[in-house]
């Protein structure tokens, strides 16, 4: 699918949660969407269009803690972002592993390094960080424990 | 309840030797479900990035991972290069591919010769590994090491192949040519093989999708993914291959996949190294001033898969968030569906089917009788009971 079309098309799909869409390089789209609108993009992506799940970014950004979900249009070479930005003071979201099985991993990773709380994740234990290390405290935020030591 | 016992493989794998834990639930010999436990290696390798300038970076990623290490860093010039646009020179693009693609010969040499050493079939571990010896050496030639190579660098690559290597190359992959066939024919030919391997650890495209995974764990379930292909990058899209798949997703169409890719990389390589000789030019690197501010997203296809690294610049020399994602970590959570169901002998080169990579993402085996703590089997029975049902099979 051309990425113009791609883009009417989305928007028209989810006039209430698509905030806004950037080129941001070559083949590369970033979409910002509505937190509460995550697992029905997803899906409509996923299942319906059938792109490849690639991983989640997460980082504390200015604006807040913020994800990106990566998925990818093999046919036509596009990685297409879904870009949701969670408040400081309530860092929780749904889980997209009901929509996507392979996300149950890297949501733990997120929850272990950012703190962002998963709902209705099956599993959401600790991950990679070492069974000693404290809890509550999250290397990847900013001015974290870690960093002012 | 019926009772359950747990044979928990690991911290080290019997087959790859990473550290790694999976616990499989068994109802006698049959797995029912697999739980794996991370952080063994967990380095902290994207906190790093963020305190190294953007140059830097490649030589950290580079240690992400011992055997491909070169697809990080390519990924990561993909992804960097991005953001200010940056178009390399026809000769570094060139390069790239070449290491990119003798990377893949030896790393899925290694695998065939470790899958073979685990089935018992010690001559194709021989083998393999004696003939991944003379590619080492040209990696040796070509960057001066045979393994982290340092190749690349914004905007190009850090060394030149002259016509001198060109030649020494080329007679290499003739040499690996005629050797493949030998490999490939003791492989595919062989009844033990087929029997040993065929319908075991079987994945489907529909468990691909839903799990992400990609690289040959994708291609042999008839998933006809390829970075190369599908976003191509340095000289892939100059050069004449085509992607392997199978339809079956079993061991055996994984080993198939892998085997008959070698011979594509060996024709890209050839291709390549024609272009270089027919190129006058010398540039090798285009001098890139700074990362502007922006997001860079970029992947390559590595030995085991799509490498994807995720790049944020504020438009100091360093980035403010670098995610890097291995291939390992979406094809590993596929060992939940190709070993349940199957025995535990199974469930070992199941496991090490996807050329799994815990540097990357993140041992054996150790069994445990749960209600009496007795030890069942050591890694020495594992790899032994491996063995054991291809002898069987043979006879």
């Amino acid at each position: 699918m051309a990425i113009e079309k791609f883009i009417e098309d989305i928007k028209n799909k989810f006039p209430e949660n698509i905030r806004n869409t950037e080129i941001i390089n070559k083949k590369r789209l970033m979409v910002y969407i509505d937190a509460d609108a995550l697992l029905r993009v997803s899906e409509y992506l996923f299942h319906d269009l059938g792109y490849r799940y690639v991983i989640l970014s997460a980082m504390d950004s200015k604006a807040g803690y913020e994800i990106i979900y990566h998925f990818s249009d093999d046919a036509t070479g596009w990685i297409v972002n879904l870009n949701v930005v969670i408040p400081r003071d309530n860092p929780e979201i749904e889980s997209l592993v009901p929509v996507v099985k392979g996300a149950e991993w890297i949501e733990r990773e997120i929850h272990d390094i950012i703190g962002i709380k998963f709902r209705n994740h099956p599993n959401l234990k600790r991950f990679i960080l070492a069974e000693s290390w404290e809890e509550g405290n999250y290397p990847y935020r900013r001015g974290n424990n870690q960093e002012k030591k | 309840m019926a009772k359950r016992t747990i044979v928990p493989i690991g911290p080290y794998h019997p087959l790859l030797e990473e550290p790694e834990f999976f616990k499989l639930y068994c109802d006698g010999e049959i797995v029912k479900e697999v739980v794996w436990e991370t952080g063994y290696n967990h380095r902290g390798i994207e906190k790093i990035c963020e305190s190294k300038t953007f140059e830097q970076v490649f030589y950290v990623v580079e240690r992400v991972c011992g055997i491909c290490s070169t697809s990080h860093p390519f990924a990561y010039a993909n992804a960097v290069e991005s953001i200010p646009g940056v178009e390399i020179p026809l000769r570094a693009k060139y390069i790239r591919s070449i290491v990119g693609e003798l990377e893949r010969v030896h790393s899925h040499l290694l695998w065939v010769g470790l899958a073979g050493h685990f089935l018992g079939y010690n001559t194709v571990f021989m083998w393999a590994w004696k003939y991944r010896e003379p590619v080492l050496d040209m990696f040796e030639i070509i960057t001066g090491n045979r393994n982290s190579y340092a190749m690349f660098t914004i905007g190009g690559v850090r060394r030149d192949i002259d016509n001198d290597k060109i030649s020494q190359l080329k007679k290499v992959l003739d040499f690996l040519k005629t050797k493949l066939d030998l490999l490939v024919g003791a492989v595919m030919d062989d009844p033990v093989i087929h029997a040993r391997l065929r319908g075991v650890g079987v994945l489907t495209a529909e468990d691909i999708h839903d799990f992400g995974a990609v690289g040959p764990t994708a291609r042999a379930s008839g998933v006809a993914i390829d970075v190369r292909q599908d976003d191509p990058y340095a000289a892939y899209d100059m050069v004449d291959w085509k992607v392997i798949t199978a339809p079956e997703g079993d061991v055996f169409a994984k080993a198939e996949v892998r085997l008959l890719e070698m011979y594509e990389s060996i024709k890209i390589m050839e291709q390549c190294l024609e272009g270089l000789r027919k190129d006058s030019s010398n540039e090798i690197r285009t001098k890139v001033k700074e990362i502007p501010a922006g997001i860079g997203i970029g992947h390559a296809e590595a030995p085991r898969g799509e490498v994807f690294h995720f790049v944020k610049s504020d438009g100091s020399n360093r980035p403010v968030r670098h995610k890097i994602r291995a291939p390992s970590f979406t094809c590993i959570p596929t060992f939940r569906k190709s070993c349940v169901g199957g025995t535990i002998a199974d469930a070992a080169i199941a496991t090490a089917a996807v050329d799994p990579c815990y540097c990357c993402t993140e041992r054996m085996a150790q069994a445990y009788d749960i209600h009496t703590g007795r030890q069942i089997f050591s890694m020495k029975d594992l790899i032994g009971m491996s063995q054991r049902k291809t002898e069987e099979l043979k006879k």
